[in-house]
This record gives C-alpha cells, sequence and structure tokens, in this order.
C-alpha cells in the first residue's frame, strides 16, 4: 500500500528528475524503475507521512540512478571515485566554526558537487548507515564513507574561507 | 561541526531544490508512462507491496490451538510474462530469496509435535526434531509460487498464488496433493477455521469470508491494513475515508465494533486480550488494552507474544535483509538480544524459536529453547 501511494505520487516528479538529466523518455522511465527496485528495499525507513523528506529521499535516489546510467550511457568513467579514495591529509579547523549560523552551512552546501551533497543528505538528515547508502547508490562502502568525509571538508573550508 | 546546523542547512537545500524542481515541472505537461513500464511497475508493486506489508504477521500455531491456524500468504498473482528490470528483481529477491530455499518467512514453517515442516519452492522439507533427520515431499503441481503453511491432522496445508491461486495440501507421506479451495483474485492473507477462510484480497485491500462447506462469500471490508484472527474474535484494521480503524467482532455474529486509532498501524496480533500493533512508518509496537493504546519502547516489523513474553525482529537493526532478534519481558520490561543477523524466525509450538540467520543462500539455521532461550541444535 505504501509502495504504491509513493508510486502513484511521485512518479511524475521522478520522472521529470530523470529525464532533465536523461533527455530520453525510455531511459528515463527505466531510471524511474530502478529507483523504486531500491526504494522498495527501504521502506521500513520511509516515513510516508513526512511528505517532504520523503519527497527529498525519492528525487535523491532517482537522481543518483540517473547520473549513473548517463555515465554508462556516455561511456563516462568518473576518476573523481579515485579522488574519493585519496586521503585529504590537511586538517580542518573545527571547533571555531561550531557557531556559526545555518545560512553559511546552505552556502557551503549549495557549493557542493551533487554526489557529495546527496550522500551527506541520506547520511545526516534521512539517517541511512554507510552500508545502506552503499547498497541503495550501489558504490562501495569506502567511497560512500570518502565521500562523507571530503564532502564535510569541503563544507568547513568553505565555511572558514568566508569567515 | 555543528551536527544540528548540517542537517539543518542539508534539509533546507533539499526542501529548496524539490521546490525548484516541482515549480519547473508546472511548466510541462505529465508524462504518459508507456504500457510496459504501467504494467512492470503494478507487478512489482503488487508483489513487493504485499511482501513488505505481511512481514508482520506469520502463522501462529499454540498447542491450544490446533483447529485454528493462521496462513499468511503473499499476492503476486498475474505476473507479466515478460519485464526485464523488474521482472528480474522479483526473481532474484522475493523467488530465489523469499521462496528458492528453506524459509519460515510468512509462515512457511510449521509442527505438529514431532516434525517441524518448511515450505520451500518445489519442497517441503520435513525435520524431526527427535532424530534430526530431514526428508524431502516433492510438490507436484505447477504453481510457480507458494506462501504460508500449516498442519492439521494429516495434511500439509500450503497456499499458492498464481494461476491456481488457491490453497492445496499434500499428505504428510507425500503421497496425495489436491487443491482443497480456488481463489481466482489472489489474496496476500487467508485465515482457516473450522467453518471460514477469511480472505484478505490482493486488490483493493477486500475482506472476504468465505463458507467452506457452502462456497458462499461476504465482502467485510475493504481497504484493510490486516487482520487477525483467534479462536473468539475477528480484529480487522481498516480506513474509511482515509482514518484508520480497529473493528473488532465476535466471530459467531461478525457484528463489527469500531474504534478511531490515532496512528496508521500496518499489522496486528492480538495475545492475552490485548493487542499489538506495528504503526507504518517507524514500526513501533502500539499495545491497546480496553481501548487504550500505549506505545511500548519496540520497533519490530514482525512480532509475537506467548505468555507476557515477546519476540520480534528489530526494525531499528535492519540490515543486509536480517535484524536482530530480541526477546522482551513485557511484565518487567527486560529486553534480551537472542540473535543477531536474523533474516527469519518461526515460533514453534510456543516451546522452540527455529532462527534463520543471513540472508538465503548463506543462511544457517538454528533451533532455540524459547523457555530459556539456549541454543538447543
Amino acid at each position: 500500500v505504501v509502495l504504491e501511494e509513493l508510486y502513484v505520487k511521485y512518479r511524475q516528479l521522478m520522472f521529470y528528475v530523470a529525464n532533465e538529466i536523461l533527455d530520453d523518455t525510455q531511459l528515463a522511465e527505466d531510471a524511474v524503475q530502478e529507483a523504486f527496485i531500491r526504494i522498495a528495499k527501504n521502506m521500513h525507513k520511509i516515513d510516508i507521512a513526512n511528505d517532504l523528506k520523503t519527497k527529498a529521499f525519492v528525487v535523491t535516489i532517482v537522481h543518483n540512478v540517473a547520473l549513473t546510467m548517463l555515465k554508462k550511457e556516455n561511456h563516462y568513467y568518473d576518476f573523481s571515485e579515485y579522488q574519493d579514495l585519496i586521503v585529504d591529509k590537511q586538517e580542518v579547523e573545527k571547533d571555531v566554526l561550531d557557531r556559526l549560523e545555518v545560512k553559511s552551512y546552505i552556502s557551503a552546501i549549495r557549493k557542493l558537487p551533487e554526489k557529495y551533497r546527496d550522500i551527506l543528505y541520506l547520511h545526516c538528515v534521512q539517517e541511512y548507515t554507510i552500508s545502506e547508502i552503499s547498497k541503495l547508490l550501489q558504490l562501495s562502502q569506502e567511497v560512500v564513507k570518502k565521500r562523507i568525509q571530503r564532502g564535510r571538508k569541503k563544507i568547513l573550508k568553505d565555511i572558514k574561507k568566508g569567515t | 561541526m555543528d551536527e544540528k546546523l548540517l542537517k539543518e542547512a542539508l534539509h533546507k537545500v533539499m526542501e529548496q531544490d524539490v521546490e525548484a524542481i516541482e515549480e519547473a515541472m508546472k511548466n510541462t505537461s505529465e508524462h504518459v508512462f508507456s504500457n510496459a513500464f504501467e504494467n512492470e511497475m503494478e507487478d512489482f508493486i503488487r508483489m513487493s507491496s504485499k511482501n513488505y506489508i505481511t512481514i508482520g504477521k506469520r502463522t501462529v500455531r499454540k498447542a491450544s490451538m490446533i483447529a485454528v491456524v493462521a496462513v499468511m500468504l503473499i499476492a503476486c498473482v498475474g505476473f507479466s510474462p515478460i519485464g526485464k528490470t523488474v521482472w528480474d528483481y522479483c526473481v532474484t529477491v522475493f523467488q530465489k530469496e523469499t521462496f528458492g530455499n528453506i524459509s519460515m518467512g510468512l509462515g512457511r514453517a510449521a509442527y505438529d509435535g514431532e516434525n517441524v515442516y518448511f515450505l520451500a519452492n518445489d519442497v517441503v522439507y520435513s525435520y524431526n526434531v527427535n532424530s534430526n533427520e530431514l526428508e524431502e515431499l516433492q510438490l507436484q503441481d505447477e504453481t510457480p509460487v507458494r506462501t504460508s503453511m500449516f498442519v492439521q491432522d494429516e495434511f500439509i496445508y500450503y497456499g499458492s498464488v498464481g494461476e491456481n491461486s488457491g490453497l492445496k495440501r499434500i499428505s504428510k507421506d507425500g503421497t496425495t496433493a489436491e487443491q482443497v479451495m480456488d481463489y481466482e483474485k489472489g489474496f496476500q492473507q487467508i485465515f482457516i477455521d473450522e467453518k471460514n477462510a477469511y480472505i484478505l484480497e490482493s486488490i483493493e485491500g477486500a475482506l472476504v469470508v468465505k463458507d467452506l462447506q457452502t462456497g458462499k462469500e461476504d465482502e467485510l471490508f475493504s481497504h484493510v491494513l490486516s487482520y487477525f484472527v483467534d479462536e473468539e474474535k475477528v480484529y480487522v484494521i481498516a480506513r474509511e475515508n482515509d482514518t484508520p480503524y480497529l473493528f473488532v467482532a465476535d466471530k459467531a455474529t461478525l457484528q463489527f465494533a469500531k474504534q478511531e486509532l490515532s496512528f496508521t498501524p500496518i499489522s496486528i496480533y492480538v495475545a492475552n486480550e490485548e493487542l499489538y500493533l506495528a504503526q507504518q512508518g517507524d514500526y513501533q509496537i502500539v499495545r491497546i488494552n480496553d481501548g487504550v493504546e500505549e506505545k511500548l519502547p519496540l520497533y519490530g516489523t514482525y512480532y509475537q507474544v506467548v505468555d507476557d513474553k515477546m519476540i520480534y525482529l528489530d526494525s531499528t537493526t535492519f540490515f543486509d535483509s536480517c535484524f536482530d532478534l530480541v526477546f522482551y519481558d513485557l511484565k518487567s520490561g527486560i529486553s534480551e538480544v537472542i540473535c543477531e543477523n536474523v533474516f527469519d524466525f518461526a515460533l514453534i509450538d510456543a516451546n522452540y524459536i527455529y532462527i534463520q540467520c543471513d540472508a538465503i543462500p548463506d543462511s544457517k539455521y538454528y533451533l532455540y529453547d524459547y523457555n530459556d532461550l539456549k541454543l538447543i541444535y
């Protein structure tokens, strides 16, 4: 019932997001389908009553599925996957920044590449674990972990720059 | 880093993005999905959502309830013959993982005091708890998907869905197999007692009571989320105008009294005249006693209660299709993790807990004593 509700409610939105990326209705339908399959496996974590959170979740998933499909279609290889695995040794100051306003964070998040933002969103807001995200987005746990670390560091650096 | 601020900011950014997408969508016409897509999604949703919902209910077979047995069935009627991604997914996940091997999921295990029976894809395994011998009873019919089972007298009953949807039985010696009841409409849950079959239909969640002698059918409710039947009463949770209600009636009269619920449940279990409902979303268990709702500090996708003790799969520990199996004393509030990485479990005859650890094909099976929670085998 819940999955059906999700499907009826969000399939147009999901299709729109996928089609914007893929620019191919057939591929976009495939992306919606694939996204639903992944969502179905995580139904236990979806609070259908929280419309905004659910909407953001389905958009995040279909967005990632479509991007992955686009890469495959274009035979495009994302070398940043490897960059993610390179340990950034630069230490980032933490404590000083803790009192900053949410606006600074929003601005920093806006500058983040989407792949970092989506994973951070799933991890911090939707409270998915690293292994759950790894399955959801079909990335290795190591990549997910590194993207979370690097995403955080990028946000902190940006905030620091602005102060 | 201020985690609270980060969380708030991420939430805000996502909210703004979704709003922007929706705004942009206003200038586009609605996409008409292809027939293939619609068909595949319909099949997928029917199958996966029913499977999901019925996780919270399974066969309960106490010694005192020999003739009253619950059977939980997944609705997966009417697969389209093709369908690449979705069909593959259904086959690999729901067929292989759920049906393709010994599994107690959704009530696929039963016990008759001597043997534990497990329903697999095309055989019934009969495991003798005294001699530790395992026998296979080959199923002869061509039904592609079989669901829950129970044992009564000399027969093992099992549900089947698909073209020959209905209730079938095979004799314990494996020599006789026959159709007991046809049900072409397909169903996701069925409960049989001496007189009636209570059938939750796949389509629109209609709850139908069918007289096993006369074949007469009466639709009791539509939009049913789940139901439970015990020796005396029928308990139904259903929506009316989007509001969830609990309906309770004596089996003899089927005159239902209704109570509005403050939350939407997805499953119901009744023990000692207390109702245990898992609420949609987070699976928090709510106990209802004399109409009073009380939220318990438990989150269970599937749970059973015997003698003031609950055992449940803890939804907060979900990982890789598995959960922690937790024992909770409803009187003292003491809880204990019985086993981690549990894919499924069956409480057999209120004496044994049969536990399936790790998802198929890597499952390992254990038998625990329900009374002292010690590993037997």
